[in-house]
């Protein structure tokens, strides 16, 4: 059960960044395509947020 | 995990959740997640995710003002683990990773290189280690202080909030504990800066030999644990209560079904061990050493793996188609 919920928490938490400036939502990764967000997240400024489950 | 720089991304690999909130330059800010042995989500709070983001941004802009990269390193991932990489050239790479195989194989590596050391198995000990626990809406906030403990002599008190470990901003239960996960297990200290009634104060919790050390049932939920030795070479279920009402135990009553003997892995000599003093499958595991306060099946392995002692033998009584056995293992290294 916890890994079910747990995942879906972690996106619920994010919601408000959604209406927060661009520059300042930490871009989002799964363990899966940390790589790609972290490429990202330099060019962009951004903090990552990473969540492994 | 197979693709993770394991130079970059540390955490609990045991946890079954875990975030990172980081810089793309490597510099991880914070992490969240942690548990102990109560339940796999008794220390997360979507309301803490919430304020931690909130407060992570925060720290984004404060390190984007004078940043200090860290050095970079080679690319590292649980392949590149000599000991994993012979494992799979054996079998084959499993098709999933898991994140706890990253601590099992780490571990393996160290036996391999001889700087294993039984201390080795204390991992990212939780603060209560230390003696105080976290307010799980507001983790920086220090919930209670145990009487006695180091933080109690410390002067740490309920209600403080730690600002930082180390010289560190810290948020969070698990950025404490990887500044624990730095103590030494024979003793040393931690600086924290706290605030209290809005002054903040600093205060260096000084930790004394063996203050890592966990009993078996609060160590028993991390997976690590099966790698440990000496091994039963058996294990298996409890009987629902319906079976133990059948067979007249008490409904509390410790019970461990014989549903499997290790013939497989590293040591099959374990199941052989097993057999050779009786053992047999369906058996029912009713107390050992003349203990049977065991509050689940991995509470048993665990307990086994941290007080017996190879070269020891340790009685086991059974229940065997409805009747009492007894019969002595000897522990096997």
């Amino acid at each position: 059960m916890t890994r079910r919920l747990l995942p879906a928490l972690a996106l619920a938490a994010l919601l408000p960044f959604s209406l927060r400036p661009a520059a300042e939502e930490p871009a989002f990764a799964w363990q899966d395509d940390l790589e790609a967000a972290r490429a990202r997240a330099k060019s962009e400024g951004r903090p990552l947020l990473i969540v492994f489950r | 995990m197979a693709t993770v720089d394991l130079n970059v991304y540390r955490f609990d690999f045991d946890l079954t959740f875990s975030v990172l909130l980081m810089n793309a330059d490597g510099t991880i800010y914070h992490r969240y997640g942690s548990r102990d042995h109560t339940s796999a989500d008794g220390h997360l709070s979507q309301a803490a995710l919430v304020q931690l983001l909130r407060d992570g941004v925060a720290t984004h802009e404060a390190y984007a003002k004078s940043p200090r990269p860290p050095k970079p390193l080679p690319r590292r991932t649980i392949l590149d683990i000599p000991a994993f990489a012979a494992r799979t050239k054996k079998t084959k790479v499993p098709d999933c990773i898991h994140c706890h195989m990253v601590h099992d194989a780490e571990r393996e590596q160290a036996i391999s290189d001889r700087t294993w050391t039984p201390d080795g198995r204390w991992i990212w000990p939780l603060p209560s280690q230390a003696g105080f626990t976290l307010d799980v809406e507001s983790p920086a906030r220090i919930a209670t202080v145990r009487k006695g403990s180091p933080a109690d002599r410390t002067g740490l008190r309920a209600g403080d909030v730690v600002r930082s470990a180390n010289g560190t901003r810290v948020l969070t239960e698990p950025d404490i504990q990887w500044f624990l996960d730095r103590v030494d297990a024979k003793g040393g200290a931690l600086k924290l800066e706290i605030e209290r009634g809005g002054e903040p104060r600093s205060m260096t919790v000084t930790l004394p030999k063996g203050w890592k050390e966990v009993g078996p049932l609060e160590y028993s939920w991390r997976p690590f644990m099966w790698q440990l030795r000496p091994n039963p070479g058996f294990g298996g279920p409890p009987l629902s209560a319906d079976e133990k009402k059948k067979l007249g135990l008490a409904a509390d009553a410790f019970t461990l079904k014989v549903q499997y003997i290790i013939e497989w892995g590293d040591h099959p000599e374990d199941g052989r061990n097993a057999k050779k003093a009786g053992i047999r499958k369906g058996d029912i595991l009713l107390s050992a050493a003349g203990q049977s306060d065991w509050q689940s099946s991995v509470h048993f392995q665990t307990w086994f793996r941290f007080t017996r002692r190879a070269g020891e033998s340790v009685d086991l009584r059974l229940l065997r188609d409805g009747r009492e056995v007894k019969v002595r293992m000897d522990v096997i290294p």
